[in-house]
């Protein structure tokens, strides 16, 4: 069952459009696709990559022709890789890579005249991904967000994934034993909201709890705890160090804090690699 | 559609006790509005002046503007902010029903911090009202005003999406560069680039001819290089786009001038190809 690539056929285009969908969020219950491909004023369908198995669409990478500019003076012709899908049965083939190099080597950057490509991704796939498929490298980067939330939804969801997982494996659901309490958050630019962990659960409330064993006031953007997937305690501690945290109450408790978010995370970790 | 509006009638449920949107002190002679047809030739304008002096942006025309903003699923017209003062466009923002701000731009004048403060209150009040989680937005680092109100604002700062970088050709893009440059050139030589670990869709020998004010491309066997430079193509797209430093990399053997005398004639070109500008991306270009 060999995989093949090729450019983007009308013929695929609602095995396209499922993929997406199954992929990423966004495309779902929206008119996405027809926006960002068809709409497209620069929409190329040579820079639109497809891999299929057995006449089955598998994958999909497509790169946006624009122009980029380098300085006041300097503006290039660049391709921004976006949607680099594969349906998750079909990962860790190399599908990402050869999906990526396809429009180097099938020569449609070159007769386009495109000298740079640069897209938005996961600096944990830099090495194992980005870099060998294409030599990228991270640029500078001078921009900053910034997020304010009206609601911990993002979060309870995020919190709704973690338990999924946690009980799904059963290490995990031990461990999980090992850290019950119950810790309140007040961080910039979000509402309050309180972490349940019980023995075999673990749910977001809105609001602070006067119980709460511990409470965490900061700066830290509720941002570190929903996206990229990461709860890292590394940068908890961190923020501590610095101070863009402080722990009101139940500082004795740190430890155990520290043990609850390496549980998360690798809990998180597991629900990725399923 | 070019009229002030209210929040209450265009988006029941906000709580927003601002009613009307108009900046509160109409002393300022500044009115606001949303987006009208035509409009965006002015705002494209604004965006392509504001911005000129930065880098990793898609330089906006009407067509682009008009998808990446205008079209975008989850923005309608409601959700495009203009602040005029007269006749001309001030500050605009286009916010999405998603909560992103996918453009937000505003003159720099004396009442700048009025201007944003303006645009943000309402991205946030529009977000919210639109039944949205969040607002999100991007800014350029150094934008003290933006810092300044969305902190006085209680928005949390974090750093933005990793941008990942590659070259598709090289001898092409540092001919764009130097040429762009090629008053301020100053350096004079032949130089031969010897690229290892190139991929196979890249040239990994090429020559470059910098002369006063005048930068030629070079293939092989057309003259005697003066200077080679041996080094890979990751270190060489780090040196123009990354942090790399080119005296460490000559230190550590990543790169290799030949002759060595001609270090620090290597070097001025180094430092003509660094890209010094700072790159900023707003969420539109994020696709």
């Amino acid at each position: 069952m060999s995989i093949s690539y090729r450019r983007f056929r009308d013929s695929d285009e609602t095995a396209l459009e499922s993929l997406l969908k199954n992929t990423f969020p966004s495309f779902r219950g929206s008119n996405q696709w027809s926006w960002k491909y068809r709409q497209n004023p620069k929409f190329d369908e040579s820079l639109l990559v497809i891999a299929e198995r057995d006449g089955k669409l598998i994958g999909s990478n497509y790169w946006l022709l624009r122009d980029l500019k380098l300085s006041s003076a300097v503006t290039v012709r660049a391709a921004l890789a976006a949607d680099i899908a594969v349906y998750p049965d079909c990962r860790g083939q190399g599908i990402g890579t050869e999906l990526i190099r396809f429009p180097r080597q099938s020569g449609a950057f070159k007769e386009r005249g495109i000298l740079m490509s640069y897209m938005f991704g996961r600096p944990e796939l830099n090495e194992s991904l980005y870099r060998p498929a294409a030599g990228y490298i991270i640029a500078p980067n001078s921009t900053i967000t910034y997020r304010r939330h009206f609601n911990c939804q993002e979060l309870r969801e995020k919190f709704q994934e973690i338990n999924h997982a946690i009980n799904s494996n059963g290490a995990l659901r031990d461990k999980l034993k090992e850290v019950v309490m119950c810790i309140s958050f007040k961080l910039r630019g979000a509402p309050e909201f309180t972490v349940h962990i019980e023995p075999e659960n673990v749910y977001l409330e809105e609001g602070k709890l006067e119980e709460s064993e511990m409470f965490i006031e900061g700066s830290l953007p509720l941002s570190f705890l929903i996206f990229g997937g990461e709860i890292s305690s590394a940068y908890l501690f961190r923020s501590w160090i610095t101070g863009k945290i402080k722990i009101r109450k139940g500082f004795h408790r740190i430890f155990k804090l520290r043990k609850a978010f390496i549980l998360f995370q690798a809990a998180l970790r597991e629900k990725r690699q399923h | 559609m070019n009229e002030c509006y209210d929040l209450n009638r265009d988006f029941p449920g906000m709580t927003s006790k601002r009613g009307i949107i108009s900046l509160a002190d109409k002393t300022s002679g500044y009115t606001t509005r949303t987006y009208a047809p035509g409009d965006e030739t002015s705002l494209v304008s604004l965006f392509n002046g504001v911005y000129s002096n930065l880098a990793g942006f898609v330089p906006r025309t009407t067509e682009y503007w008009l998808w990446s903003c205008l079209k975008r699923p989850d923005v309608d017209e409601k959700g495009i902010l203009i602040l005029e003062k007269g006749n001309t466009i001030e500050g605009y923002a286009v916010v999405g029903k998603s909560g992103n701000v996918w453009e937000l731009c505003y003159a720099k004048s004396s009442d700048a911090k009025t201007i944003v403060s303006e645009l943000l209150a309402w991205t946030v009040d529009y977000a919210r009202g639109v039944g949205s989680d969040s607002v999100v937005l991007n800014a350029f680092i150094n934008d003290p005003l933006v810092c300044e109100v969305c902190q006085e604002m209680d928005f949390a700062e974090s750093p933005s999406e990793p941008v990942f970088l590659s070259v598709l050709d090289l001898p092409q893009l540092m001919y764009e560069i130097l040429q762009a440059k090629n008053s301020e050139l100053g350096v004079d030589g032949l130089f031969w680039f010897n690229l290892k670990e190139c991929p196979t869709w890249c040239t990994n020998s090429f020559g470059v001819r910098a002369e006063k004010n005048r930068v030629t491309l070079l293939k092989e066997a057309e003259f005697v290089p003066k200077i080679v430079v041996e080094t890979n193509m990751a270190t060489l797209v780090a040196l123009m786009f990354g942090r790399e430093n080119f005296l460490r990399d000559v230190l550590t053997a990543r790169v290799r001038i030949t002759p060595f005398s001609k270090l620090f004639q290597a070097r001025k070109l180094f430092s003509l190809l660094q890209n010094k500008t700072g790159w900023f991306t707003p969420r539109a270009d994020m696709a």
